[in-house]
């Protein structure tokens, strides 16, 4: 029987606990504010405290907590964008305008006043993990994108390789493989080549023939 | 404790701010009832004893005074707020405490607290009614102007939502000003109303600066005939602040007009108008105030205490006879059943009703179910 790993056995809220995470509070110096900071303290993590709040976000942070403002617009924050870290809006009225404005703004969470530090790490554990999550979901859609551009890479250019020198779908994709390992690139590499050669080729009356070595 | 002792009930009216004048009508509603319940012989033979503050039409003073209230005069309920800001401020005191507030205004929804009742009109129960009647009457192109906090942002997203169900809707404007404003930003908003020439004007305007906007559109030559302005909060008392003349012919949205036709009505109007003279008129406040006072003591009466755990379900599905009608408290949502009004103010600074609900309302703070033209309760037509 295999030990279990640490990651299985450890607990995902002590992990975050534990991390000495350094978390930005935008908001006034007002009981809320101190409510929050105190409390995020008492659990242990590395708070400072900014109002009104900054542009730029002070070095590397894991989390902000950000108050939205009694206005009819949701904020345009210099450090907002698809990069920033988790985002807790903290909204005073639990009314659409608000809600609305701390989705628009992409907030992992939304607390509403008053503060309390019950609620509070539940809060921040669901939001950092659903940041997370989200986070490498993106990056697996992004790799399976490109996975999938190389699949429909390799069919083109095996079925030129085919169509060229009048070989099987084996003999094309040897050749591409022969191809990459020769060059040291990847087969993807070689099929690009192979594809944008015959987009300039192909179009001329006397081209095509002439593909020569791709690369 | 001798059962003689009087019962002591905290008041938190602003004598000064910009809200103080619509406040003032509130206590003045909240006095006259508290009279009217000591001259019948006080709660259970007790005399109520109001203890009142100030709070200056300031949201952190609501805060303070509520707790002040609480910790060193002992009330279980104290009776107050104007705006949706004070309200907020004084929320989570009465929750840390487990005491009752009593909020006599209409707001803008989505709000439940367990430590408060909400009196006045949910967002159902005249911002759908406004929608309805003013785009019927001259057309969905709107103009919003209101004052820079979550109100009348709430009313105008509402608005907004029910008027482009509309085929004509559109929002022609969308203006905020400070509850501290002067006349001029008013005739600038103005000017700009003028240029765009909406169907109608909807005003969340608040407190002091009411006046101005109404003081604004006539002394640009605009004529309420073609482009009146719609509100849910402009009432008697506002009108009384700006002159009759400059409220004339503009219209409100509400459960209660000082106009209306009821014996309840009539007879706490003869008393208001003895104790406090006929200069103040009564309005929307002034009735939640009076009615909410009454439906305390009653539900006080059978509770015999006002300790939340005692009252609360003695208050909660109650009724009473209000002056707009048999109004009821919802014990789901903490919001009163009442019923939908439109009047339009005439040369006297009053208000000719011109629809009402034949039955009530039930409120529905979260707007759940609202839809333009689809009634819960159709508003009958009415002239008086």
């Amino acid at each position: 029987m295999t030990p279990r790993s640490d990651a299985g056995r450890r607990s995902l809220t002590s992990w975050i606990l534990n991390k000495g995470l350094r978390i930005v509070v935008f908001h006034p110096d007002d009981s809320d504010g101190a409510r929050l900071t105190e409390h995020l303290k008492r659990m242990g993590f590395d708070v400072q405290a900014f109002w009104p709040p900054l542009d730029d976000l002070p070095g590397k942070v894991d989390l902000v907590f950000r108050a939205l403002l009694l206005d009819a617009q949701e904020p345009q924050d210099g450090w907002l964008g698809p990069d920033a870290p988790p985002l807790i809006s903290i909204i005073n009225y639990e009314s659409p305008i608000f809600i609305d404005q701390a989705m628009r703004m992409g907030s992992d969470a939304i607390l509403t006043t008053p503060i309390r530090a019950t609620g509070l790490l539940s809060t921040i554990v669901s939001a950092l993990q659903h940041a997370r999550q989200s986070r490498q979901q993106t990056e697996r859609i992004a790799k399976l994108e490109q996975k999938l551009r190389g699949v429909r890479h390799l069919g083109e250019a095996k079925t030129i390789l085919m169509r060229m020198h009048d070989i099987d779908e084996n003999e094309a994709y040897e050749r591409l493989r022969a191809q990459a390992m020769a060059k040291r690139v990847t087969v993807d590499d070689i099929c690009h080549s192979i594809i944008q050669a015959n987009e300039v080729f192909l179009p001329g009356p006397g081209g095509g023939r002439r593909g020569g070595g791709p690369g | 404790m001798a059962l003689t002792e009087p019962i002591k009930i905290g008041l938190l009216f602003s004598k000064t701010g910009v809200t103080a004048e619509l406040e003032h009508s509130q206590r003045r509603g909240a006095i006259l009832a508290l009279e009217e319940i000591n001259q019948g012989g006080g709660i259970l033979g007790r005399e109520v004893v109001p203890v009142e503050y100030d709070p200056e039409s300031e949201s952190l003073r609501f805060r303070h005074l509520a707790e002040k209230l609480i910790r060193e005069d002992g009330v279980n309920v104290i009776f107050g707020g104007y705006t949706s800001s004070s309200r907020k401020a004084m929320l989570p005191v009465v929750e840390k405490h487990n005491r009752l507030l009593i909020y006599s205004q209409q707001y803008e929804g989505f709000e439940f607290s367990e430590n408060i009742i909400y009196s006045g009109a949910s967002p159902n129960q005249n911002g759908v009614q406004l929608a309805d009647f003013m785009s019927a009457q001259f057309g969905a192109r709107v103009y919003m102007v209101g004052s820079r906090y979550v109100y009348p942002y709430e009313c105008n997203r509402t608005m907004q939502e029910l008027l482009l169900q509309h085929p004509g809707g559109a929002i022609l404007g969308e203006r905020y000003l400070d509850l501290d404003a002067d006349y001029g930003q008013f005739q600038e908003v103005v000017a700009d109303i003028r240029k765009k020439q909406p169907d109608f004007i909807f005003s969340t305007v608040i407190g002091r600066t009411v006046p101005y906007l109404y003081r604004a559109y006539a002394e640009a030559g605009l004529d309420p005939a073609r482009m009146p302005i719609g509100s849910l909060n402009t009432s008697e008392t506002e009108i009384h602040m700006m002159g009759a003349r400059y409220g004339e012919g503009h219209y409100t949205s509400a459960p209660y007009f000082q106009s209306i036709d009821t014996p309840a009505n009539r007879r706490a109007v003869r008393h208001h108008i003895e104790r406090f003279g006929a200069q103040h008129p009564t309005d929307m406040n002034w009735e939640a105030a009076y009615y909410q006072m009454h439906m305390y003591a009653n539900a006080f009466e059978r509770a015999g205490s006002d300790d939340i755990g005692t009252l609360l379900p003695h208050l909660c599905g109650s009724e009473y006879t209000a002056p707009q009608g048999r109004v009821r408290i919802d014990p789901v949502n903490h919001h009163m059943a009442l019923y939908p009004r439109i009047g339009r103010a005439n040369a006297d600074g009053q208000f000719t009703v011109l629809r009402e609900s034949a039955q009530a309302v039930p409120p529905d703070p979260y707007m759940v179910s609202q839809v333009l033209g689809d009634w819960v309760t159709k508003l009958v037509t009415r002239e008086y």
